[in-house]
C-alpha cells in the first residue's frame, strides 16, 4: 500500500515539469541563440541580391528597389541599388564609399561624416549577421518558429531610438528579412535573396573594398579602415 | 625734550587705540573663519596681467574665461574602438554619480543635441550648406535632386536626421551632418564624441567634457574632482588596462599649485620660526623675548590676513606662501626693541622712544617698498603687497603699543661668538679708511654696472607665474594634437556694434579664412556662423530655395512627383515655405538650445560692442594671421601668449623706472628727516645690494623678470631698516649691530626659503632678497664709517 496517491504523484510530477520547464527551455534558447550568432558568423564573404521596400509618410506609393550586395565580415558591406536606378556604396568602419558607373565602377565621393560612420557600424553587422556587434546598440527579443528564428531589436540608447526607432531580423541559416521602423512610422524592408557564401572574396568583390590587386585581398585580415579620408 | 616726549606719548595712545580697533577686527574674523573657513583661492588665472591697453581684447578674454575656464576634458584612447566607448561610459557614470562634481549624463547631451536639431527643422529654409548654396547658384539643381534621390533609395538613409516628408531634397539633412562633419570626429555613440587619432597614435579618443561651475576654484571642491577622477582612473586601470586617460583643465593646475603651495608655504613658515626661536634663544636666553616676538608675528600675520580679507573674498594661495616670508620681516622690530632693552638702559617706554625714530623710518621704508608693487598690473602681485604692507603694519603696532607693557628683561650678555659675528662687518669697515671705502665703492658700482648691462638677459614668460608638472604639460600637448592641433592662445575676435552686424562681419571674414587653410598657414578654423547664419545668409538662402527648386519651374514637385510623393506632401511644403519667410534662427533661440562647446564661440556683449570668437587649429604662422586681420576693421587677431609677454615686458620696464622712483623719494624722505645731504649715504647700502644681487643673479645665467625687479623695492625697504638703526644708534652699540645681524639672518631664512619654491615668481623675490639682504647686512655699517654720525642728526643728544 503506497502512501501517496497515483494521482497526487501525477499532479505533483506535472508542477515540477511546469516549475523546471521554463529553465530547460531557457538553457535551450540560450543555445539556439548563441548557435544561430555563430553560425552567421562563421560566414566570412556573404553575397545576394536584396529587394527594398519602402513605406514613407508622405508618399502615395512603396518606393521600390532592388539590387545587390556583397558583406565581408571585418571589413564592411557593398550596396549596389541596380533598380530604379545605378547608384552604389561601400560600408566601412572610417566612412562610405559612393561609386560612379561609367566604364566600370570609379570612387566618386568619400565621405567620412561621423554620424554615418555610426550608421555603419549598425548597418553593417546587421546585414552581415553579426549580431554580437549590436548588443551594445540593441536589446534583442528572440523567437523561434518553424522557418527558422526573428528578434526584435529595440534601440539601448536614446540617439539610436531617434534615428531608427525599431528593427525586425528574421532568418534561418542567413539573414531574410529586415524591418525598420523610424520614430515617424516611415518603414523599410529588406528582403533578401539568393545568397552565397565563401571564404575570400573575388576579384570584383575585392574592388569593391578597394583592395583589388593587394596581397591583402589572398588572406583574411583583421578590419581596417582602408580609404584614405577626403582631407 | 618735553615737546617731543608729550608729543611721542599723544602718538603713542594714537597708535594703541588703531591696534584695539584691529584687535577687533581680527577678533571678528577669526569667528567667522571658524564658522566658514579661510575663503584661499587657487585660481591661477587671476595672477594673469590684464591687458589695460587693449580693453576689448581683455573683455573678450574675460568673457572667454568665464564660459570656458571652468571646463574638465577627459579622453580615453585605446586602439579598439569598443574599448574606448565602453571605458568611457563606465567613467562618466562613476563621475554622474560623485553628487559633488554635477557631471552631465550622456542621455542629456544626445536630448540637447535633438533638441538643436528640431530647432533647425523650423528653420530649414533659411539654412545650407555653402556646397549647396554654391550648387543653387551654379544652377545645378540637378546635383541637388540626385543626391535627394540616391537618400531616398540608399542605405544612407538610415543616417538621415530628417525624413524625407519633412525635407524632400535632404537640404536640411545635409547641414545638419556638415556641423558634425569634423575632420577628428570618428562617430558619435548616444552624445558621446569619438575622437581619431591614428594618426597621432593609433589610438581613438572617447571625449568627456563637462563645465564645473566656478565653484570648482575652491580647494575642498578641487580635491572632490581629483578624487572622482582618481577613482575613475585606478578602476579604468583594472577594468580596460588598455585604455589611457588624458585630462585636462584649469581645476587640474591649480589643485597641483595649490598642492605645491601649501608644502612650501609650511616649510617656510616652520623654517623661518625654528630659526626665529634658535636666534631668540642664542640671543636673549630668556624664553620671554621669544614669546613676544612671535606674539608680534602672530599678530602682523593675523592683520595681514584679517585685512586682506575684508578687501578681497578670498586670499591667493601664492599670497599665502609669500606671506609666510613676512615672518622674517616682522620680527624686526622686536630684535631691536629686546637688543635695546637688554642693554638695561633705560625703562620699557624710554627704551622704545630711543629706538622709535629707528623703527619708525624703518617700518616707512619697508612699506615703501611692498607699497610699489601695487602698480603692477599682476592682480596677484596688489594683493601681495596690500598682504605685506598690513603685516609690516600690524608687527609694527604691537611692538610699538604692547612691548612697553611688557614683562622687563635684564641685562642680556650675547656670547662671544655672536657678538664677533654682529661685529664683524663694522670692523671690516673700520680697518679702511674712508677715502679708501669710497674709490672702493665707487669702482665696485662701475664694474657691477658693467657685469649688469653686458650680461643680463630678460625674460618676460607668463611662465614664471606657474609652471605645471611635466605630465600635466605632456598631456595638454598629447590633448591639442588630438583636438586636430586646436591653437588655445590663438584666435580671431570679431566685433560689431550688433548681433547681425556681427555675424555678418564673421561671413565676410571666413573667406579669408579659406584662403590661409588653402596656403597651409592653419589646418582649420571654426566660427559661429557654421551654426548661425546673418538673417541677410538666411534671406539668400531662403531667395535660391523658392526661386531655384521651389520655385514655380523648380525642380522640386517634378522630383516629389517623380519619387512617389503624394500631393498633400507638396503643398504641406510649399505652405511651410511661405508660413517660415521671415522666420529666421535668431541668436538668443539658438544659445537657449546649443551645447557649451558651440555656444563658447559667441562672447555676447562684451560692453560696447557684440563679439565672437574664431578658434583656430594647426597654426603654423602667426604673422600671416595677423597680417589677414590687418585691413579688417572688425576683426582682430589675439595671440594671448605674446601679448602677455609684452605686458609683462612693459611691466617689467615701468617697475625699473618706478624703482628710480622709489629711491628719488627715500632720499627725499631722509633729506627731509635730517636736513643733511649726508643722509643720502643711506640709500647706498640698499643700492649696492641691489647692484650685486643683479649681477649674482646675471652671472648664474639667469634671466632678469619683473619679479626681480619687484624685489629690489623690497631690497630698498630692508636695506634702509639695518642702515637706519645703526644711524640711530649710539657708537659702539653692539645690542644694535646684533639686533642688526639677527634681523638680516631672519630675513635670510624667510626669504632663502621662498628661493626654494618651484613657482619662478617665488623662486626669483627669493634669490633676489636673500642677496640682497646679505650684502645689506654686510655694507650697513658703512653709514657710521663714512662720515661722523654727530655731523647728521638732527639736533638730539642720545
Amino acid at each position: 500500500m503506497s502512501l501517496v496517491s497515483p494521482r497526487f504523484f501525477y499532479v505533483a510530477l506535472v508542477c515540477l515539469l511546469a516549475l523546471f520547464m521554463p529553465i530547460v527551455w531557457a538553457q535551450s534558447d540560450a543555445e539556439k541563440i548563441q548557435e544561430i550568432k555563430s553560425q552567421l558568423k562563421a560566414h566570412v564573404v556573404l553575397s545576394g541580391e536584396f529587394k527594398q521596400t519602402r513605406r514613407l509618410q508622405g508618399f502615395s506609393r512603396a518606393i521600390e528597389s532592388t539590387g545587390i550586395f556583397t558583406y565581408w565580415q571585418g571589413r564592411g558591406l557593398y550596396w549596389e541599388t541596380q533598380r530604379p536606378f545605378f547608384q552604389a556604396s561601400t560600408f566601412i568602419q572610417d566612412g562610405v564609399i559612393d561609386w560612379r558607373q561609367s566604364d566600370g565602377l570609379s570612387p566618386a565621393l568619400i565621405d567620412d561624416n561621423p554620424v554615418l560612420r555610426k550608421m555603419s557600424a549598425i548597418i553593417v553587422p546587421l546585414v552581415g549577421g553579426d549580431l554580437e556587434k549590436l548588443d551594445s546598440t540593441f536589446n534583442a527579443k528572440w523567437a523561434f518558429d518553424e522557418a527558422g528564428w526573428s528578434i526584435v531589436l529595440d534601440p539601448a540608447s536614446f540617439m539610436v531610438e531617434k534615428a531608427i526607432g525599431g528593427i525586425k531580423v528574421s532568418g534561418g541559416e542567413f539573414i531574410r528579412d529586415l524591418a525598420i521602423t523610424t520614430p515617424d512610422n516611415d518603414d523599410t524592408e529588406i528582403a533578401f535573396l539568393n545568397i552565397k557564401v565563401a571564404d575570400i572574396p573575388d576579384h570584383q568583390q575585392c574592388e569593391y573594398f578597394q583592395v583589388a590587386g593587394s596581397e591583402l585581398c589572398n588572406v583574411i585580415p583583421k578590419a581596417v579602415g582602408l580609404v584614405p579620408t577626403n582631407k | 625734550m618735553q615737546t617731543v616726549s608729550r608729543l611721542f606719548q599723544r602718538f603713542h595712545h594714537a597708535a594703541i587705540g588703531v591696534l584695539v580697533i584691529l584687535t577687533i577686527l581680527i577678533i571678528v574674523f577669526i569667528i567667522s573663519t571658524i564658522k566658514q573657513g579661510l575663503a584661499v583661492d587657487t585660481d591661477l588665472r587671476g595672477l594673469l596681467p590684464r591687458d589695460t591697453q587693449h580693453e576689448l581684447v581683455q573683455s573678450a578674454s574675460d568673457r572667454l574665461l568665464k564660459k570656458v575656464g571652468d571646463r574638465i576634458v577627459l579622453l580615453l584612447g585605446s586602439t579598439e574602438l569598443d574599448d574606448a566607448i565602453k571605458a568611457a561610459k563606465i567613467v562618466e557614470r562613476a563621475l554622474a554619480g560623485n553628487e559633488s562634481l554635477h557631471w552631465p549624463v550622456a542621455e542629456n547631451r544626445s536630448a540637447q543635441q535633438f533638441r538643436v536639431i528640431d530647432l533647425y527643422k523650423q528653420h530649414q529654409y533659411h539654412l545650407l550648406t555653402e556646397e549647396n548654396r554654391d550648387q543653387l547658384l551654379a544652377g545645378e539643381e540637378g546635383s541637388i535632386v540626385k543626391h535627394a534621390s540616391r537618400l531616398l533609395y540608399g542605405l544612407e538613409s538610415w543616417s538621415r536626421m530628417t525624413t524625407p516628408a519633412e525635407d524632400p531634397l535632404g537640404l536640411l539633412n545635409e547641414y545638419i551632418l556638415s556641423l558634425t562633419a569634423d575632420d577628428n570626429i570618428h562617430s558619435l555613440n548616444n552624445g558621446l564624441v569619438v575622437l581619431d587619432a591614428r594618426s597621432e597614435d593609433g589610438r581613438y579618443y572617447a571625449l568627456l567634457t563637462a563645465n564645473l561651475g566656478t565653484g570648482m576654484m575652491d580647494m575642498a571642491a578641487q580635491e572632490a574632482v581629483m578624487v572622482a577622477v582618481q577613482n575613475a582612473s585606478e578602476q579604468l586601470r583594472r577594468d580596460f588596462p588598455n585604455v589611457s586617460m588624458l585630462k585636462s583643465g584649469a581645476v587640474f593646475h591649480a589643485a597641483q599649485a595649490a598642492e605645491r603651495a601649501k608644502k612650501e608655504a609650511s616649510v617656510i613658515a616652520i623654517g623661518s620660526v625654528l630659526g626665529i626661536v634658535v636666534l631668540f634663544v642664542i640671543a636673549f636666553g630668556s624664553p620671554y623675548p621669544l614669546l613676544l616676538g612671535l606674539g608680534s608675528v602672530v599678530f602682523g600675520c593675523l592683520t595681514a590676513v584679517t585685512i586682506s580679507s575684508y578687501l578681497y573674498p578670498k586670499i591667493h594661495i601664492l599670497t599665502l606662501v609669500f606671506g609666510a616670508s613676512l615672518i622674517g620681516v616682522t620680527i624686526d622690530y622686536s630684535l631691536h626693541y629686546f637688543a635695546r632693552l637688554g642693554r638695561g638702559a633705560g625703562s620699557r617706554l624710554m627704551t622704545l622712544r630711543a629706538i622709535f625714530p629707528g623703527i619708525l623710518l624703518g617700518g616707512i621704508t619697508t612699506v615703501i617698498g611692498y607699497s610699489f608693487l601695487i602698480q603692477a598690473a599682476l592682480p596677484g602681485l596688489v594683493q601681495i603687497s596690500i598682504f605685506s604692507v598690513a603685516g609690516v603694519i600690524g608687527a609694527w603696532l604691537f611692538v610699538v603699543c604692547i612691548y612697553p607693557y611688557a614683562i622687563r628683561v635684564g641685562r642680556v650678555k650675547y656670547p662671544a661668538y655672536l657678538l664677533n659675528f654682529a661685529l664683524f662687518p663694522a670692523n671690516f669697515w673700520r680697518a679702511f679708511v674712508p677715502k679708501t671705502i669710497v674709490i672702493t665703492i665707487i669702482a665696485i658700482v662701475i664694474l657691477l654696472a658693467v657685469v649688469n648691462s653686458y650680461f643680463v638677459k630678460a625674460s618676460d614668460s607668463v611662465r614664471l607665474l606657474h609652471v605645471p608638472s611635466p605630465e600635466l604639460i605632456l598631456q595638454e600637448q598629447k590633448i591639442q594634437q588630438i583636438f586636430k592641433n586646436y591653437a588655445p592662445n590663438q584666435f580671431y575676435l570679431v566685433t560689431a556694434a550688433s548681433e547681425q552686424a556681427l555675424l555678418e562681419a564673421e561671413e565676410l571674414f571666413l573667406p579669408e579664412l579659406d584662403e590661409l587653410v588653402e596656403a597651409q598657414v592653419i589646418e582649420s578654423y571654426d566660427a559661429i556662423t557654421n551654426y548661425l547664419p546673418s538673417i541677410k545668409r538666411q534671406r539668400l538662402n531662403y531667395q535660391l530655395l523658392t526661386s531655384s527648386l521651389y520655385g514655380e519651374t523648380g525642380v522640386a514637385m517634378k522630383f516629389m512627383a517623380g519619387a512617389g510623393f503624394n500631393d498633400e506632401a507638396f503643398s504641406v511644403v510649399q505652405k511651410m515655405l511661405l508660413a517660415s519667410q521671415y522666420e529666421y534662427l535668431l541668436p538668443a533661440e539658438w544659445l537657449r538650445l546649443a551645447s557649451d562647446e558651440q555656444s563658447a564661440f559667441w562672447l555676447g556683449d562684451i560692453g560696447n560692442v557684440y563679439a565672437s570668437l574664431i578658434t583656430l587649429y594647426g597654426v603654423k604662422d602667426t604673422d600671416a594671421l595677423k597680417h589677414a586681420a590687418s585691413d579688417v576693421s572688425d576683426v582682430i587677431f589675439v595671440n594671448k601668449i605674446d601679448e602677455l609677454t609684452n605686458i609683462m615686458g612693459m611691466q617689467r620696464e615701468s617697475a625699473s623706472l618706478l624703482l628710480v622712483a622709489a629711491y628719488i623719494a627715500v632720499m627725499l624722505l631722509l633729506l627731509f628727516y635730517y636736513r643733511k645731504p649726508h643722509a643720502l649715504i643711506l640709500v647706498l647700502v640698499p643700492a649696492i645690494s641691489t647692484l650685486i644681487a643683479l649681477a649674482i643673479v646675471t652671472m648664474s645665467g639667469s634671466a632678469v623678470t619683473i619679479f626681480h625687479v619687484f624685489a629690489m623695492f623690497l631690497i630698498l625697504g630692508l636695506g634702509m631698516d639695518y642702515g637706519i638703526f645703526i644711524y640711530e644708534s649710539a657708537a659702539n652699540d653692539e645690542a644694535c649691530l646684533v639686533a642688526v645681524m639677527l634681523s638680516a639672518f631672519t630675513s635670510c631664512l624667510s626669504f632663502g626659503l621662498l628661493a626654494l619654491s618651484s613657482t619662478p615668481m617665488l623662486h626669483a623675490f627669493g634669490m633676489m632678497i636673500l642677496f640682497g639682504s646679505l650684502f645689506n647686512l654686510f655694507l650697513a655699517p658703512l653709514v657710521r664709517v663714512v662720515p661722523a654720525r654727530r655731523e647728521l642728526v638732527r639736533g638730539r643728544d642720545v
